[in-house]
């Protein structure tokens, strides 16, 4: 069905229908939030909602009634993206695609003829079963990382102008995460929920905080281990950092050679991050051991022959200086790992996104001769470019060229991105990291000393 | 200096691995509808008794060939239809050529052996078939895939440039290769590569 049926199919039914209310979700259960979409905003789930229902995690009270104004003809406010992409130009929205993918367009019909307030299982889920984390990267904060709540508890926010990553208005909203230790109501919802969730899942996507710090996530895999008969046709998705201890790198590898090996799963697919090299990277992502990290993806690849590792690179003004390194390294690994058993065609992708928050990360405040590493770093990935996309080819693909390419795009585009405001709050952000967690900026990124000094 | 053994034809198609990047790739420039100053220096180690090409612009079949002996220039126009033309080139194995084709849109098609002119088409009434994403294979007439006019030729390639408006937008003189890529010398990322 092309894009236009479906719009026309949605549009039917109403000019703000969007299947992805209903069938996909993200829950964040250590913060209690959930949203459908990742547009709208998460909001939070009442305890007293998922203490009658617990898929009230997903079918909320509040998503509820935007599913109300889907049905009867009305665009929720939430979902504005959308209708800013609808309104001013006629290209189709996510709401479209969303819709049309086959864990969405083959509910069409139930969802149409449901009851608003009816309870409806997603295809697409992903969970987040807490904020746990070793690591704490310079972009990430609170929210995502129990390291950063350990810090900020610490020294309080940094003082960059907005008081970056302080936990008083997350406090304040209620939206605070729960500590490893403490009791979690929406982690219990979800496993009251989680045998009746599981048979209807498309596809499932476990991240963090850091998944394989979490017993939940060994819970899901023994789960689906041990219930082999009951989806064997889901698509897995772990996110995790690899950067936790041997032991449980080596119990998730033994777990999923279980569901690979004995097709329990359709597929499983590993998420990880990484966006520069050695000390730059270690720098970035504050508790990296970049050797231990690149051992750890060999390892996955070796014994788990059917894996394929996605790197999600958040490409940042710390990446500029190494990021040809990273894809010399993946370069190496996409020859080395091929086989025709893969559940994707590459071992290992790389998924090059570019850093807008915090600003004073982004690409934007670096040099113009530093933005020009970038283009550099497109040739190579072209240059390493794959004739054909088989299983018989190596190398980059068309989409990982063009994403790399577009970073460069994004650094030169003009804007209206304040430089010197994020450049001088970039410079204290630095300042007050070396103190905190007793790195040293000027050893580890020389090549933009010129510039620290100039905005310090 | 690239040498092409029988049987392993490359590649010049840049656009053909990403869709977006190079932003202008050069052999865009081969559409037909603008002027272009092709230059290829190239060994043919055996002519006689050979039947070969040496490089041909697809997906229309314009082409220089070799055939017992003789040197042809093959032309499709814009009705797709192949005209042949014997050059004045005396071949030998081991011959030198430094071929020019110098693409005049809408006007001529004039190829240059050594420097000497041998043939000028004009363009005005039958034109020059058009492709919105041609590409060049050296030493075959296609694609191994395809199996068929093959045409496998055995030569050394020494220089390809191409040049728009007398500004040159690709250059390799095959010395440096990533990943059995020929690194294009303008940094424009114009790359051949092994089929």
């Amino acid at each position: 069905m092309t894009s236009q049926e479906v719009k026309d199919k949605l549009d039917g039914v109403g000019c703000g229908f969007c299947l992805a209310k209903w069938t996909q979700v993200t829950m964040h259960l250590g913060t209690g939030m959930t949203h459908s979409c990742h547009h709208p905003a998460p909001h939070k789930i009442p305890l007293s909602e998922i203490s009658r229902n617990p898929s009230a995690l997903h079918n909320s009270r509040f998503k509820k009634r935007k599913r109300k104004e889907m049905l009867e003809g009305k665009r929720p406010d939430e979902c504005n993206y959308c209708w800013k992409v609808e309104d001013s130009s006629n290209s189709f929205s996510d709401r479209v695609f969303k819709s049309s993918e086959d864990w969405s367009l083959p509910d069409f019909e139930t969802i149409k003829n449901s009851d608003w307030r009816a309870d409806f299982n997603p295809r697409y889920v992903e969970v987040s079963f807490s904020n746990t984390c070793n690591f704490k990267c310079a972009y990430c904060g609170p929210q995502f990382s129990s390291k950063w709540v350990e810090e900020i508890e610490k020294h309080g926010g940094y003082k960059t102008v907005d008081n970056y990553n302080e936990i008083e208005g997350l406090k304040a909203k209620g939206e605070m995460p729960y500590k490893k230790k403490d009791y979690n109501p929406y982690i219990e919802a979800f496993w009251e929920w989680w045998p009746d969730l599981f048979p209807d899942l498309h596809t499932f996507r476990i991240t963090g905080g850091e998944p394989l710090l979490s017993k939940d996530t060994f819970k899901v895999l023994e789960y689906i281990r041990d219930n082999p008969e009951v989806n064997p046709n889901i698509s897995l998705s772990i996110n995790t950092n690899l950067g936790v201890p041997d032991k449980l790198v080596d119990k998730f590898i033994e777990l999923a050679k279980d569901l690979c090996e004995n097709n329990k799963v359709r597929e499983l697919i590993v998420f990880t991050s990484i966006e520069a090299q050695g000390a730059q990277a270690e720098y970035t992502r504050h508790g990296l051991d970049a050797d231990q990290f690149w051992n750890n993806v060999d390892k996955v690849l070796t014994q788990l022959p059917k894996v394929t590792i996605n790197v999600m690179a958040t490409f940042n003004a710390l990446s500029v200086f190494t990021y040809d390194q990273v894809i010399d390294k993946i370069f190496e690994i996409k020859q080395k790992y091929a086989n025709k058993d893969r559940y994707w065609v590459t071992p290992i992708q790389l998924d090059t996104s570019y850093l807008r928050w915090p600003a004073h990360l982004s690409v934007k405040i670096l040099e113009d001769n530093h933005k020009e590493l970038i283009l550099e770093s497109a040739k190579k990935a072209l240059y390493y470019g794959m004739k054909e996309y088989t299983h018989d080819n190596v190398g980059f693909t068309n989409v990982e060229i063009q994403k790399i390419k577009r970073i460069y795009d994004y650094a030169k585009s003009e804007d209206s991105f304040d430089v010197e405001k994020q450049r001088s709050k970039f410079a204290k952000f630095v300042t007050e990291l070396d103190i905190r967690r007793g790195t040293n900026f000027h050893k580890t990124f020389p090549e933009l000393k010129s510039m620290y000094v100039k905005y310090k | 200096m690239l040498s092409i053994s029988k049987g392993n034809p490359w590649l010049f198609w840049p656009s053909h691995i990403c869709d977006t990047f190079p932003e202008n790739p050069a052999n865009k420039v081969l559409t037909g509808y603008s002027s272009f100053d092709l230059f290829v220096d190239l060994k043919v180690n055996k002519v006689q008794g050979e039947i070969g090409t040496l490089f041909t612009l697809l997906p229309h079949y314009t082409a220089m060939d070799i055939y017992d002996g003789r040197l042809l220039f093959t032309l499709m126009n814009s009705f797709n239809k192949t005209k042949f033309y014997d050059l004045p080139v005396a071949l030998f194995d081991g011959i030198r050529l430094k071929i020019h084709w110098k693409h005049v849109a809408k006007k001529s098609f004039t190829v240059f052996i050594n420097n000497n002119e041998c043939i000028s088409i004009d363009l005005e009434e039958n034109g020059f078939a058009s492709s919105p994403d041609p590409h060049i294979i050296f030493g075959a007439g296609n694609f191994p895939k395809n199996d068929f006019n093959l045409n496998y030729v055995d030569i050394d390639l020494f220089n390809f440039s191409i040049e728009q408006n007398n500004k040159l937008i690709c250059n390799h003189e095959f010395n440096n290769y990533i990943f059995d890529k020929s690194v294009d010398l303008t940094g424009n990322c114009n790359f051949i590569n092994k089929i």
